[in-house]
């Protein structure tokens, strides 16, 4: 285990411990250095997931976390990383974060579940991204899966039964990001002996109210991707979300709540989906989770800033779309889109006007005054007609 | 101060809908939220002039906006949103709002559902699934879609039911169709789609999609926010007093009453959901598991919680049946894990009932609100098949049948003989090879081919007294222990009596349960089919629940019939079975049984292979039994290689050694050892394959009856010889469920050892003519268990794990 902020105990009020696991070597696997199992699902090496680890604590160790009710405790952090372990927490000297294995998942767990349990009005944040299968559970592999040969499962973490046992932290405000695949093939359907293990087993009776919402980088069944040595997709359109795209407005301020965190993230990878091929496109599965005690600030923006909101422009009907020049108005400034033909702008939230134009004619020019737009993405559809 | 008021418009058929509903102000704080019923008038007060922005969230996960200007004006101002839109009947209109893409790509769609069929099954009184006559109607088609309408409700046909879908290029699924008035709407898949309001779709897996809707249209307003993880705007919902409303409603709706029961608990909403309603939504609705589950984690999550009630009611939901609703599903499944965990509640019944509902669970679609399984059929989960079934009855295609189609209903699909890809059938028995190894002990070069006794080699010994008693003492007060004990009556047929002499041998309740789930479980189809009286699950329960099926009525001893099936698999389950010659470094000789429990591993007595010298000359011979034609088959010889592995446990009396490394090219198979509670008890039928004073195999099928479990061990009787000794005990799966160990002999009031004739028993009778009042058998799931907590390493450990995770070719 490697605490890359904070103190292994939990000391004062509330406060939020963040656990922090991006696995990427994975020896007995596909292009690992060991010999790989027959059976198994055919999986390799990679490369994303050290770095999207790397960039989800970066964000919380670089001061943007903002929540006076919660502040930021502790962070831990597993890494198994091809290019080395090393991690610069908030731009400090670089520390050598140990391996992402069974063993010490597990003893980084039992650490982070402690000081989650210290306090009810704590925020445990659960991240992984690696590999992940699905059967009956969600199952999550990390550095070491396969080691034994004979049952590979013995190091696997079954998501499902550690997120039941984590009923029994004190801990009301919880969150779990899975940044994982959750394939499944036809071979594993069959075969019961496909069960990870638990991190925190039930005991029954000492469960609590919680608000445990759980945020999946892709629906059952479905891959997850992100681009070779880069941050994932979710997790990308994650910090997005936690930075504003994800905030609503309450009370004077934009906070990223626990109820509307995981769609929002949803809608931004949707909208990425677009230029992608069918089978390279990704469904974020925001559903499920426990929400008995409400909805929780996870985040909240600092004074002035005001979240971006995803603006896409088309018309109906769609044919006018290519010979559409869009535009928005925003107190008496008009920007123009700068060619013509689609348009997806990133704007402030606010109140504006829309509107599209046609040089060579053929439609007649559409605005759409006063739209209230608030993140994450705002779709914008003028209707038109030929003249 | 103005009165903002909002109406949503409602359509031809859809009205009285709730859809929540935001106001926005400019300063883009939300000023109001709640619910507003399709084509109702919701009237805000307490807004200031100015530009709000109103915001109805669909069931599609689309937002429906409008910008209005509310004036300084004390007469009210209407805002009125265009929900429904144009539908192209009256019929879709639901799916307006809740698939509107299907709607609008429907002609892409069209050329999906060629070939593609479907069949209704529904759920017997006694448990049985059976394929039922496809209601007749006339459906709404679009280009690209088909819409169905089934009135269970209304016609009072409350029951389990599952849409079966496939087509040339589609797996089976399985779709639970609530019983309620509701609808199917089926639609090709478009590949090509552009993502839409949930998320962009994987069709690679499906031609079709399915939707089903209950006409129960608020309840499936609070499914799809459920579904899509907007919690926000399920409350909202709720608050209309929703979810209480189709709560107190159970009895006219169960279905609706279930949904809203899901939710309730999602919020962790004790106060609305009392432990009256659940409970009498599970006693009432008994075919429903929804309302078992939902009761369950109520009293689960209750202050106090009543977790033996709560136990009770997930078992209860496991023998009922799959959730009609996923999130079911999945609380069954999380329930019954969290019971396992526990060590303080988990038990055989409850390990077996999860591992019944896991087999489900692993072939879910997991991202359908309904529970939605690839399966052959309703019982078989992760069967997969392609293409049409064997027996077209009941069968209906999609769109209007083509050639292939017609010509395959003319045939009754009978030519489709494929079986599934999937089934247990094991590898087929191979031609017997010749003898595979020499044996390289010069004495042992004089026995004959089949393993005969020849002049100059010393045979087995005689058994003295002392050996006998040595071996038989601890079973004996193992066994008079046992019988003093009360044994509890644990389960009952529904309709028939269990033979008397059954009564007085019955098990606990917990193994009972856990054996009738793994037997459940492990039917064959044709057993599935049997009619049969289904047996009673916790008879005390308010509301028990039932398994059917051939291979249970034998447990309950109702029925002796068998499936053929039972023959192929003894068959292979036979030639595992070996005979051990023991060479002792006195060359002594004895025989015994042993057998293979993984593709190097062999197993028999601790009193027969002690210690690893004895192990260095011995050998095993397979096949030595007659062939059909009445002629001692050749027989394949392996030396044993206890310098690989060799482990041994005296209390629990077995040795478990390596073979020389060759013989992993065999193939005779190898039953698998499990530490699975739940694969026989007491009263049960046992099988036992073995050499009998080191004769060619024989088979004693059936002739044994388990009549206790103590600790570690089985106690049975048997209408036939003594086994032998190291011979492994089978239940009617053919899996391996003991090994035997000894007899418990009949002895006089001065404890002398009698004869089957009553007299005392002297060495020169030999074995044979001892009367034993029992057998005792060492359990195959303790021998697991000592295996698993072996410190072993290298290749030991390896082989180890393999007999422990390893699946056998054989089964």
């Amino acid at each position: 285990m490697t605490l890359v902020l904070g103190t292994v105990q939990h000391v004062g009020g509330p406060q939020a411990h963040v656990l922090i696991i991006g696995v990427g070597r994975y020896p007995y696997l596909s292009g690992g250095s060991e010999p790989t199992t027959p059976g198994l699902p055919l999986l390799g090496q990679l490369k994303s997931p050290p770095v999207s680890a790397r960039k989800i604590a970066d964000w919380f160790t670089s001061g943007t976390y903002l929540n006076p009710a919660v502040p930021l405790g502790s962070v831990e952090m597993l890494l198994s990383d091809a290019n080395g372990q090393q991690y610069a927490p908030g731009g400090g000297p670089p520390l050598a974060v140990e391996d992402a294995t069974m063993m010490s998942i597990l003893r980084a767990f039992n650490d982070w579940y402690d000081r989650c349990n210290a306090n009810p009005g704590n925020l445990a944040f659960f991240y992984f991204c690696g590999h992940g299968l699905q059967r009956d559970a969600t199952i999550l592999l990390p550095e070491d899966f396969a080691q034994n040969p004979n049952n590979p499962w013995l190091t696997a973490i079954d998501f499902d039964r550690t997120y039941r046992g984590m009923e029994q932290c004190t801990a009301q405000t919880q969150f779990y990001v899975i940044d994982a695949c959750r394939n499944w093939s036809t071979s594993m359907l069959q075969d019961l002996d496909v069960q990870g293990q638990t991190l925190k087993r039930t005991i029954l009776g000492q469960q609590k109210q919680r608000t445990a919402p759980r945020l999946f980088a892709t629906a059952n069944g479905l891959p997850a991707f992100g681009d070779t040595g880069g941050v994932s997709r979710l997790t990308s359109a994650l910090i997005e979300c936690l930075n504003g795209s994800g905030a609503e407005r309450q009370n004077g301020q934009w906070s990223v709540l626990t109820s509307s965190l995981g769609e929002a993230v949803q809608k931004l990878v949707n909208i990425k989906n677009a230029d992608l091929l069918p089978q390279q496109r990704q469904t974020v599965d925001p559903a499920g989770g426990d929400y008995s005690v409400g909805t929780r600030v996870l985040n909240i923006l600092a004074n002035g800033l005001v979240p971006q909101v995803l603006v896409t422009f088309c018309c109906l009907p769609d044919a006018a779309t290519g010979n559409a020049h869009f535009y928005y108005q925003r107190k008496g400034l008009k920007t123009l889109a700068p060619v013509t033909g689609p348009w997806t702008s990133q704007l402030p939230a606010g109140v504006y006007d829309f509107g599209v134009l046609f040089g060579d004619g053929g439609y007649a020019a559409k605005v759409m005054p006063e739209e209230f737009i608030r993140p994450p993405s705002w779709p914008i559809t003028l209707e038109t007609q030929e003249v | 101060m103005p009165t903002l008021q909002i109406k949503l418009n409602k359509g031809l058929r859809l009205s009285g809908i709730p859809i929540a509903v935001e106001v926005v102000g400019s300063d883009l704080e939300t000023k109001w939220k709640g619910a507003i019923k399709l084509g109702e008038r919701e009237a805000i007060e307490g807004l200031d002039a100015g530009s709000y922005s109103i915001q109805a969230s669909l069931p599609s996960g689309r937002k429906l906006t409008k910008t209005c200007n509310l004036q300084e004006d004390p007469n009210e101002q209407l805002v009125e949103l265009n929900v429904i839109g144009a539908s192209p009947r009256e019929s879709l209109e639901w799916a307006t709002i809740s698939k509107p893409l299907a709607l609008t790509t429907a002609k892409q769609r069209e050329a999906q559902l060629r070939s593609v069929w479907l069949r209704l099954w529904g759920r017997e009184t006694d448990g049985r699934w059976c394929v039922r006559p496809w209601p007749t109607q006339y459906p709404d088609r679009e280009p690209g879609l088909v819409q169905y309408h089934f009135r269970f409700l209304s016609e009072q046909k409350l029951g389990q039911y599952y849409l079966q879908v496939g087509g040339p290029t589609m797996q089976w699924r399985l779709i639970a169709l609530p019983a309620d008035d509701i609808s199917v709407l089926i639609t090709g898949a478009d590949a090509g789609a552009e993502s839409d309001e949930i998320g962009q779709r994987d069709n690679a897996d499906s031609a079709v999609e399915v939707s089903v809707t209950s006409t129960k249209h608020d309840a499936e307003v609070l499914l799809s926010y459920l579904s899509q993880g907007k919690v926000d705007q399920a409350q909202l919902v709720s608050e209309s007093l929703i979810a209480l409303e189709l709560l107190y409603g159970k009895r006219e709706n169960p279905i609706a009453a279930a949904i809203a029961g899901y939710f309730l608990l999602l919020c962790g909403d004790f106060n609305k959901l009392n432990q009256v309603w659940t409970n009498n939504l599970a006693n009432w609705m008994t075919w429903l598991p929804d309302g078992a589950v939902i009761d369950a984690w109520y009293r689960m999550r209750v202050k106090p919680p009543d977790q033996d009630r709560a136990k009770r009611r997930l078992l209860e939901a496991a023998a009922r049946g799959m959730p009609v609703y996923r999130r079911g599903l999945r609380l069954l499944l999380d329930g019954l894990t969290s019971f396992n965990d526990d060590p303080s509640f988990g038990g055989p019944d409850v390990s077996a009932a999860l591992k019944s509902v896991r087999r489900y669970a692993a072939a879910v679609d997991w991202r359908a609100p309904i529970t939605t399984f690839i399966g052959s059929d309703p019982d078989s989960p992760g069967k997969t098949k392609l293409d049409k079934p064997e027996d077209s009855t009941h069968v209906i295609f999609l769109t209007e049948a083509g050639p292939e189609d017609i010509e395959w209903k003319r045939r009754g699909g009978l030519w489709f003989s494929a079986r599934s890809s999937t089934g247990l059938i094991g590898d087929p028995i191979t031609p017997i090879e010749q003898t595979a190894f020499d044996i390289q002990q010069t004495s042992l070069m004089a026995l004959g081919e089949a393993g005969e006794s020849t002049e100059g080699v010393v045979v087995a010994q005689k058994v003295s007294e002392a050996e006998i008693v040595k071996l038989s003492k601890d079973s004996e007060q193992r066994y008079h222990a046992g019988s003093t004990r009360p044994r509890q009556q644990a389960i009952q047929p529904a309709a028939v009596q269990p033979p008397a002499s059954l009564r007085p041998m019955a098990d606990t309740p917990a193994r009972t349960i856990a054996r009738l789930f793994h037997a459940a479980d492990a039917q064959t189809q044709s057993e599935r089919m049997f009619d049969t009286d289904p047996i009673t699950l916790l008879p005390d329960a308010e509301s028990p629940a039932r398994l059917c099926g051939l291979a249970l009525a034998r447990i309950m001893g109702t029925s002796d019939l068998l499936s053929v099936y039972f023959l192929e698999r003894g068959i292979a389950a036979a030639r595992t079975v070996g005979r051990l010659t023991v060479v002792s470094d006195q060359d002594r000789i004895k025989f015994a049984t042993s057998f293979l429990v993984s593709p190097r591993l062999l197993l028999t007595n601790y009193h027969v292979l002690a210690n690893s010298n004895d192990a260095l000359n011995s050998f095993v011979e397979f096949d030595y039994q007659d062939a059909p034609d009445g002629r001692l088959r050749p027989t394949t010889r392996i030396p044993l290689d206890p310098a690989t592995f060799f482990v041994t446990d005296e209390q629990l009396d077995f040795s478990l050694v390596a073979l020389d490394s060759k013989s992993e090219s065999c193939s005779f198979g190898w039953n698998r050892l499990s530490e699975e509670q739940g694969k026989v008890i007491i009263g049960e039928c046992i099988s036992v394959v073995q050499h009998a004073e080191g004769a060619p195999k024989q088979v004693s099928i059936r002739e044994n009856r388990l009549l206790d479990i103590i600790g570690d061990f089985l106690h049975y009787e048997s209408d036939t010889a003594a086994p032998s000794s190291g011979a492994p005990l089978f239940n009617d799966q053919w899996e391996v469920v003991g090994i035997h160990r000894t007899s418990i002999p009949r002895k006089d009031s001065q404890g002398r050892i009698l004869t089957h004739d009553g007299r005392v028993w002297t060495p020169d009778m030999g074995q044979r003519q001892i009367q034993s009042i029992a057998y005792e058998g060492v359990r195959v799931s303790s021998i697991v268990r000592v295996l698993k907590e072996l410190d072993l390493s290298g290749q030991q450990a390896s082989l180890r794990d393999k007999l422990l995770f390893s699946k056998p070719a054989v089964t």
